[in-house]
């Protein structure tokens, strides 16, 4: 339970709020590079409640710029893409990928105006099919070398889609590992080998037991959370017998990433956007440790259910998520069908908009969630008095970092950590890409 | 912060605190200030943010260019010695104490 004010001060992110500051100083992610690979690669982008336009200009440059014109303010995100940059359809000003002022053709012939204008313009960088953007002061970080980002193009694939609600409850349900064996149950286990580009559909590592099994029968986890470069490392240990222990684990890589397993293969990186206070995307970029993604399977997997362009869910509050209480009662534990991804965007919409903490009660099972917010605390204590917050990496530290550990298994000698360790070295030591193992 | 004192057309005085590295222009038009325009938005191109200066506080006033000189001469109110065009003077907080006139017109 926290304070009203220390409620605003985690969840109110405009230009200016603490938080809102903080979140500033990173990298966000803003669009899949699928967006702009159309015929008029041109985007609107709202992020921290502020309203930019992302293109594509002829020569392939992207450019972010603020959205309303700065002659009368009209949308740029209905401009022309055209002449070397993106032309107002009001007037026809035309500004390039830096927001540099390049004709004002309405003028008087000799006028100087276009020299004085300068459209807002942000530093924008690609990184494995999602275009990141900076819009703080000063100079961005830098991208640190994790699997997710050192990974080939043939093994990573980017989705996204639109939750209804802030940014930090929906991040919360990503260090939240008890929910998983309520929110996410199955009464059957679906056949683990047709389950491509899933999540909780396979086996565990070292063991024949479908995750989703593990999760349904053993829902008592042990949960411990330790600091550690990144941000922070979640170990959640389900005792099956005497001799076998389920070990998952997690992290969250600070601020608004948590990197978890989807399968033995692959991992999920997801990190929860705020477009303003009451809504947010998620960005999942998907990693193989094995084979090259079959990208377009899981595109149309995801499409089918968050269309473009805008990626909201085809389940949402409007429909009630497509609650089925007789499906409750035979099949699952929610009743919204068997999309892992609905379950967790139930469970934080329905939190409402900007979920009420002082009615809340944490428990034992929540202490990855106290963690993070005390380390939140901190990093928006430390950019209010001007210093440089956690993650905020300069090349040197950037090259540093490496993983995370994200596993999930069975260990059957009794020492998980080096279980999970030495299990996380022998699958890097066999990826194609040369996976380095985190210090 | 910068205090700059205005002279409105009816006489009276208003003082406004403007933060470092806003124009005088800009700061004016926010606070709704009548008598001050800057339609360009301080591109240089209306001379719609005419000022007289009535009195420097410690600092300097930075010196008049080409451009803003050209476009002096064409204020809508009478050129003097002491006019300058408002979005050309950044608020420091050597410029503190700084009395402006607003002219009788700008367009
Ligand atoms: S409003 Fe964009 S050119 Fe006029
Ligand atoms: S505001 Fe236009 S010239 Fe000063
Ligand atoms: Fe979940």
């Amino acid at each position: 339970m926290i304070s009203q004010e220390q409620n605003d001060t985690y969840t109110r992110v405009g230009r200016g709020t603490p938080c809102g500051e903080l979140l500033r100083r990173y990298w966000q992610p803003v669009a899949l590079v699928d967006e702009l690979d159309g015929p008029r690669p041109v985007r609107p982008v709202r992020l921290l409640g502020e309203n930019f336009v992302l293109f594509r200009d002829e020569q392939g440059r992207f450019g972010m710029l603020d959205r309303d014109c700065p002659h009368r303010g009209a949308d740029l995100a209905y401009g022309r893409l055209e002449a070397g940059g993106l032309r107002c359809p009001f007037h026809g000003w035309l500004f390039d990928a830096t927001g540099k002022c390049l004709e004002t053709p309405a003028e008087p012939v000799g006028s100087k105006l276009c020299d004085r204008i300068r459209q807002g313009s942000y530093p924008v960088a690609v990184r494995s099919g999602i275009v990141f953007a900076y819009i703080g002061k000063g100079t961005p970080p830098a991208f640190p070398d994790l699997d997710c980002f050192v990974a080939p193009e043939t093994h990573t694939f980017a989705f996204k889609g639109l939750w209804e609600c802030n940014w930090l409850q929906s991040l919360e349900v990503g260090m939240d590992p008890a929910h998983a064996s309520f929110l996410h149950r199955f009464f059957e286990d679906e056949d683990p080998e047709a389950s491509y580009g899933k999540q909780f559909r396979s086996t565990s590592i070292d063991s024949d037991l479908p995750i989703t099994k593990v999760l349904r029968e053993y829902d008592r986890p042990q949960i411990s959370v330790a600091s550690v470069p990144h941000g922070l490392r979640l170990t959640s240990l389900r005792p099956i017998d005497e001799t076998q222990t389920h070990v998952r684990v997690t992290n969250i890589v600070f601020p608004q990433a948590f990197v978890i397993p989807m399968s033995p293969t692959v991992t999920i990186t997801q990190w929860h956007v705020p477009v303003d206070d009451h809504n947010n995307y998620w960005f999942t970029l998907f990693t193989s440790f094995t084979d090259p993604l079959d990208k377009k399977t899981m595109r149309e997997q995801r499409l089918a259910t968050y269309p473009a362009p805008d990626y909201k869910p085809l389940r949402n509050r409007s429909n009630n998520w497509g609650y089925n209480p007789a499906e409750q009662q035979a099949q699952t534990y929610l009743g919204m069908g068997f999309d892992i991804n609905v379950h967790d965007q139930w469970a934080c919409e329905s939190q409402g908009p900007i979920q009420d903490r002082t009615r809340e009660h944490l428990g034992q099972s929540d202490k990855a969630i106290t963690a993070y917010r005390r380390l939140l605390s901190a990093e928006i204590e430390k950019v209010a008095a001007g210093e440089t917050p956690l993650m905020h990496l300069d090349a040197a530290q950037a090259a540093t970092l490496r993983g995370p550990v994200s596993f999930d298994g069975v260990d059957r000698a009794g020492d998980v950590e080096r279980y999970w360790r030495d299990g996380d070295a022998r699958r890097r030591a066999a990826a194609p890409w040369g996976a380095e193992v985190e210090a | 912060m910068t205090d700059v004192t205005f002279i409105l057309r009816d006489g009276s005085r208003r003082t406004l605190d403007i933060p470092e590295g806003s124009s005088v222009m800009q700061a004016a038009v926010m606070e709704n200030l009548k008598g001050i325009d800057g339609e360009c938005g301080g591109c240089l191109s209306c001379a719609t943010c005419h000022v007289y200066i009535e009195a420097i506080g410690a600092g300097e006033l930075p010196p008049i260019d080409e451009e803003e000189n050209a476009l002096l001469d064409g204020v809508a109110a009478e050129r003097r010695p002491e006019s300058r065009l408002s979005c050309q003077i950044l608020a420091t907080p050597g410029l503190s104490g700084l009395v402006l006139r607003v002219p009788e017109r700008q367009m």
